[in-house]
């Protein structure tokens, strides 16, 4: 990840690049039709790294598997269309212009740093409802159900325990990756 | 104790936790070939696979209405311009394969209808400017805009009249449904796939950490039911080496509590219940007998210190009226009066020596099995009428001395009849109460107060005058010879009831 801060209309805005961050997993997920939600989450920092601003920024990343075609919410709320997978592979490794804090506000000589921390979430609520509900009703043959019409006993479905460590348990569903830039002042930066 | 609780506890628990290594390995190899069996690349394949044909299907059905609307699109442009018969044409057939045709217009650039044949009222509506837009943008012909989520789609073509117009011609339908259905479930299925795939390793700790729930589960019970039934068999135990100790102590009171339930510690309780009372008995008896020997050497010795003086005493006497030659009338007279005195507290002294010694040297027991019930009948007849017999039909046996037994019914009844002036009847009955013979002797005489119940059987003492307090004690010291009890119930002004009870022929033991 490479933060590349500056200033531009009167704010202090970022650009991030990315190297290869959906992997095998993420990428056959997102071609199977679930849809990939992403946050930025980008902090400005003083020199004694206290957080001085902090902006999120979401995004999502859906595929239409009948129509082969990427639609993207990008991070500024603008939808954009893409026929192929690499001109969103290409969108998504370099992230434009997230404004973090307008330039009046900070201080020309101070020196600040930008943390900036990525998550994708690749299972989103509907994702994940669909899979609680798939362990949950996995043993329920249609045997099973007429017999638990006649039943009116104390039943354990062990489904639903399991669900429940499930649920805390998941983390394969989320990827993260965050980096502090390097120091520097207003003065330093390029205007674009 | 509470080493062994901690140690059955422990046992329990190993019972049940050996058992689980293996099963737990093997459950965990069950549950992650289980996921296998749904979640392998052969599953995937075979749902990849069916996507795509699905898609290829999906591909055909969009082509396919293409075709159509290139079909009205020929017709519109080169056919005849009677609207009624394409209206006709296109109602007669709106329900293809795969489709069911929704409306069919012609309209220019700005989205203004020439003409419009519409299934319902929703076709009706303007068409939405953008797509018309998106087909002017667009380098093809045609366009299909989709909106699965309704289940409506819009296909444009785009043609050019003879004056350079462009026109619309937007053919609108609905795919049939089951077609749709299948494709989504499958699609629906195959991203169930990817996201239990993607999230193996959460599912396998899941089901792992289930199992180890249940398993603390078992393991709870297990320790929880150790300790119940470790203490329930300890603190029973715990008891029995408290009332050991007691009983080592010389508390000889101490008893455990009984209980109803029927197992080998219960039977232990009341063996040990048992133990102690008979040791109380055998203790009492013990102090008894060595108290009684030792009343019985001082009244041996004190017949000895007063007989020895009496024949010298009554000689001496005796000498003293012979010598006399009765010169003095008066003295002669007093003389005579004092030796009769003399010689009557003389012949007192000698009963008392008699009793004393009597007392002192009781002859050893001859015991031999005989017939208790003819004994009493015996003793009975001497009393007359006075006594009421409560005899069993069958006539008693049991090993006992039958002269000295006789002395102690006797002795009772003495008492008994002295008791009552008024002579009331005098009950003399025999029972049997756990295989020991039980003789009682109830009188209705005066009876004993509270407070010297305890004392009656002492020796010298007696609360009747002249008695010399030794016939309860010789009665109760013949019972203890015989391995017997002898117990009194009375009350004053109503009576009393002694009861001497001859124990198990077995557990006296001949000789």
């Amino acid at each position: 990840m490479q933060i590349i801060p500056y200033l531009s209309d009167d704010s202090l805005k970022v650009d991030v690049t990315l190297e290869n961050i959906l992997q095998d997993d993420i990428l056959k997920t997102l071609l199977a039709g679930i849809p990939l939600d992403l946050k930025i989450q980008g902090s400005l920092l003083n020199e004694e790294q206290q957080m001085i601003t902090q902006k999120v920024f979401s995004s999502k990343v859906s595929y239409d598997v009948w129509e082969e075609h990427f639609w993207i919410m990008d991070f500024h709320e603008k939808l954009l269309d893409y026929d192929n997978l690499d001109e969103v592979l290409k969108w998504i490794n370099t992230i434009y212009a997230l404004a973090l804090s307008e330039q009046n506000l900070l201080s020309p000589r101070n020196a600040y740093t930008i943390h900036i921390k990525l998550q994708i979430f690749i299972l989103g609520k509907q994702e994940s409802q669909q899979l609680k509900w798939w362990i949950e009703n996995s043993d329920q043959t249609e045997e099973d159900l007429a017999s638990r019409e006649r039943s009116t006993g104390f039943r354990l479905n062990l489904n639903q325990l399991v669900q429940m460590f499930f649920s805390r348990e998941k983390a394969e569903d989320k990827y993260e990756i965050s980096k502090i830039s390097s120091s520097f002042t207003l003065s330093d930066l390029k205007f674009p | 104790m509470k080493k062994i609780r901690s140690k059955i506890t422990l046992v329990i628990v190993i019972i049940v936790v050996l058992p689980l290594i293996p099963i737990s390995a093997l459950v965990f190899n069950l549950i992650n070939q289980s996921y296998r069996m749904g979640v392998n690349p052969q599953v995937r394949q075979a749902l990849e696979n069916g996507l795509y044909f699905s898609k290829d299907y999906y591909d055909k059905q969009r082509v396919n209405l293409s075709q159509d609307l290139e079909k009205y699109s020929f017709r519109v442009q080169i056919g005849p311009k009677d609207l009624k018969s394409l209206e006709s044409e296109f109602f007669g057939m709106s329900d293809t394969t795969y489709w069911i045709l929704q409306s069919l217009r012609l309209c220019d650039e700005e989205g203004n209808d020439f003409w419009r044949f519409s299934a319902s009222f929703s076709d009706t509506l303007a068409i939405d400017q953008r797509i018309i837009n998106e087909v002017k943008r667009s380098e093809q012909n045609q366009l299909i805009v989709s909106d699965r989520k309704n289940n409506i789609y819009t296909a444009v073509q785009r043609y050019t009249t003879r004056t350079g117009d462009d026109r619309y011609l937007i053919l609108r339908a609905r795919m049939k449904e089951t077609v749709l259905e299948r494709a989504d479930q499958l699609l629906q299925v195959h991203q169930i796939y990817q996201s239990l795939d993607l999230t193996h390793r959460s599912l396998m700790k899941s089901y792992l950490y289930t199992f180890i729930v249940i398993v603390m589960v078992l393991i709870g019970l297990a320790v929880g039911s150790g300790i119940m039934i470790s203490s329930r068999i300890t603190s029973r135990i715990s008891d029995i080496v408290r009332a050991t100790a007691e009983l080592g102590r010389g508390n000889l009171d101490y008893r455990l509590p009984s209980t109803s339930r029927k197992d080998e510690l219960s039977e232990l309780i009341a063996h040990f219940n048992r133990m102690a009372q008979q040791l109380k008995e055998n203790q009492e008896r013990l102090v008894y007998l060595e108290k009684m020997a030792a009343w019985q050497q001082m009244a041996r010795k004190i017949a000895h210190e007063i007989k020895n003086p009496l024949t010298p005493i009554q000689l001496t006497i005796q000498q003293l009226v012979d010598k006399y030659d009765g010169s003095d009338a008066d003295y002669n007279n007093l003389l005579q009066e004092c030796a009769v005195i003399i010689n009557e507290e003389i012949g007192s002294l000698r009963q008392l020596v008699t009793e004393f010694s009597e007392f002192g040297r009781l002859p050893e027991l001859i015991r031999e099995d005989d017939n208790l019930t003819d004994l009493i009948r015996e003793v009975a007849k001497l009393y007359g009428g006075r006594i009421t017999l409560d005899l069993p039909e069958k006539d008693l046996f049991c090993y006992f001395d039958r002269d000295r037994i006789r002395r102690v019914l006797i002795n009772l009844l003495e008492n008994a009849v002295q008791s009552d002036p008024d002579n009331h009847p005098i009950m003399l009955g025999t029972k049997v109460v756990d295989n020991a013979i039980w003789v009682y002797i109830t009188d209705q005489g005066e009876g004993i107060a509270e407070d010297n119940l305890n004392r009656i059987f002492e020796p010298y003492y007696s609360n009747r005058k002249g008695g010399t307090g030794l016939g309860l004690a010789i009665t109760r010291l013949i019972m203890e010879e015989h391995g017997g009890l002898i117990k009194v119930e009375s009350a004053p002004r109503k009576g009393s009831t002694f009861q001497l009870i001859f124990p198990k022929t077995e557990e006296v033991g001949h000789g």
